[in-house]
């Protein structure tokens, strides 16, 4: 290309030198290069969180009768017991 | 959000929170000296506008007066003003909301102060986002502490309390810690972000001042939330209040970190402080705890119901 960098412009434009003229040119950058921990640890937060607050989501007992003196297999053994 | 269930404890949180923020100001007082000038930021006189002290300051006013004013009906009710305790409980909910945004600014704003002092404190405490992280560590001390205290006063004053309260005391204590334990996991990710976002910061855990890093981020906030959840998804109320405990711990080391452990980390003259600033320092809790059997056994601070 010839083209030698000589110094950072502004937002992501560069001036080189081209056969002696200075020239602007942009350099993209890849950002998942660049930031890949940090949006591999962004995506794991994301997941793990949701995983996190159901496991901190305790289930509600479904059996109606468990409030109320235990569950229908606990009166049965306790019926046997009897 | 069922939050009815709080309300029982409703009354000694905020005087707790009350007595702290008056004690803390009696304690500054006795540190700096010239207590004078303590007016300085309210009047305006010969302050800067613009520095965050000023603005802390008049938050610490503010909230401090919210919360006055949100545990006066309880003074009211003791001194039988029935007037005046329907007009104060009427100011509640506009000093619930006050208070909320004031002590979110506030949180932060003590954040803010430490970004000046970039040169002096250690890289891996010093962050660009300080207020962030003051805030959110804010939410879950406040939390653990409420378990703390909570557990402690219920074993104390328990001939003050009434059944009904006694016996939702453990749901409480269970809401209470599953909002610590998401807090934390945030404010743990907020730390790993921070640490990953500066490439070189990582490079920084080696030596004294990475295994101490490691020590608060890690013991006293990764267990801690660990400790949280598993009690909170098997009902171990014992595993709870030591998680309450070590939260409150890595909330003093933390802030004590960034003010004074971590602080001029490279100086060759370091400051200590000396018995006598601890035995002040003790002074000033053991009165606020005084102060606080004070007014709960005379007051209607704990539910009769």
């Amino acid at each position: 290309m010839g083209l030698q960098m000589v110094r950072y412009s502004h937002a992501g434009v560069f001036q080189g030198l081209r056969k002696g003229r200075v020239v602007e040119y942009y350099s993209y950058v890849n950002i998942f290069e660049q930031k890949g921990a940090a949006y591999i640890l962004l995506l794991s937060f994301l997941v793990l969180a949701i995983l996190f607050i159901r496991y901190l989501t305790v289930p509600e007992k479904k059996n109606p009768n468990a409030e109320k003196g235990g569950s229908p297999s606990a009166k049965k053994k306790s019926f046997i017991a009897d | 959000m069922r939050l009815e269930k709080y309300h029982s404890i409703l009354r000694v949180t905020v005087l707790n929170g009350f007595l702290a923020y008056v004690f803390y100001s009696g304690a500054l007082l006795l540190d700096l000296g010239r207590p004078w000038h303590i007016m300085n930021p309210l009047i305006g006189n010969s302050f800067g506008y613009n520095s965050v002290m000023f603005l802390v300051a008049w938050h610490f006013f503010v909230y401090t007066c919210a919360l006055f004013i949100e545990f006066s009906p309880a003074i009211a009710e003791w001194a039988h003003f029935e007037k005046l305790r329907k007009f104060l409980a009427g100011l509640t909910l506009a000093t619930v909301i006050l208070g909320f945004t004031i002590s979110m600014l506030h949180q932060s704003g003590l954040g803010a102060l430490f970004l000046m002092a970039k040169p002096k404190i250690h890289p891996l405490w010093y962050s660009e986002y300080l207020p962030l992280l003051f805030f959110v560590s804010s939410i879950y001390a406040g939390l653990s502490m409420i378990i703390f205290e909570g557990t402690i006063s219920h074993r104390i004053f328990n001939n003050l309390i009434g059944e009904k309260t006694h016996h939702a005391h453990d749901e409480i204590v269970l809401g209470l810690a599953k909002g610590a334990a998401v807090t934390m996991f945030v404010y743990y990710f907020f730390q790993a972000f921070i640490l990953l976002h500066d490439g070189e910061r990582w490079k920084l855990i080696n030596g004294f001042w990475g295994f101490w890093y490691l020590l608060e981020i890690v013991g006293f906030v990764l267990i801690p939330c660990f400790m949280y959840a598993y009690g909170v998804r098997n009902r171990k109320f014992a595993v709870i209040k030591v998680a309450a405990i070590l939260t409150v711990l890595g909330i003093i080391l933390n802030r004590l970190n960034i003010t004074l452990i971590a602080f001029n980390w490279y100086a060759a003259d370091r400051y200590y402080p000396s018995w006598q600033e601890i035995v002040v320092t003790l002074m000033v809790v053991f009165i606020e705890v005084w102060v606080f059997r004070w007014f709960v056994t005379r007051m209607p601070v704990f539910s009769k119901d």
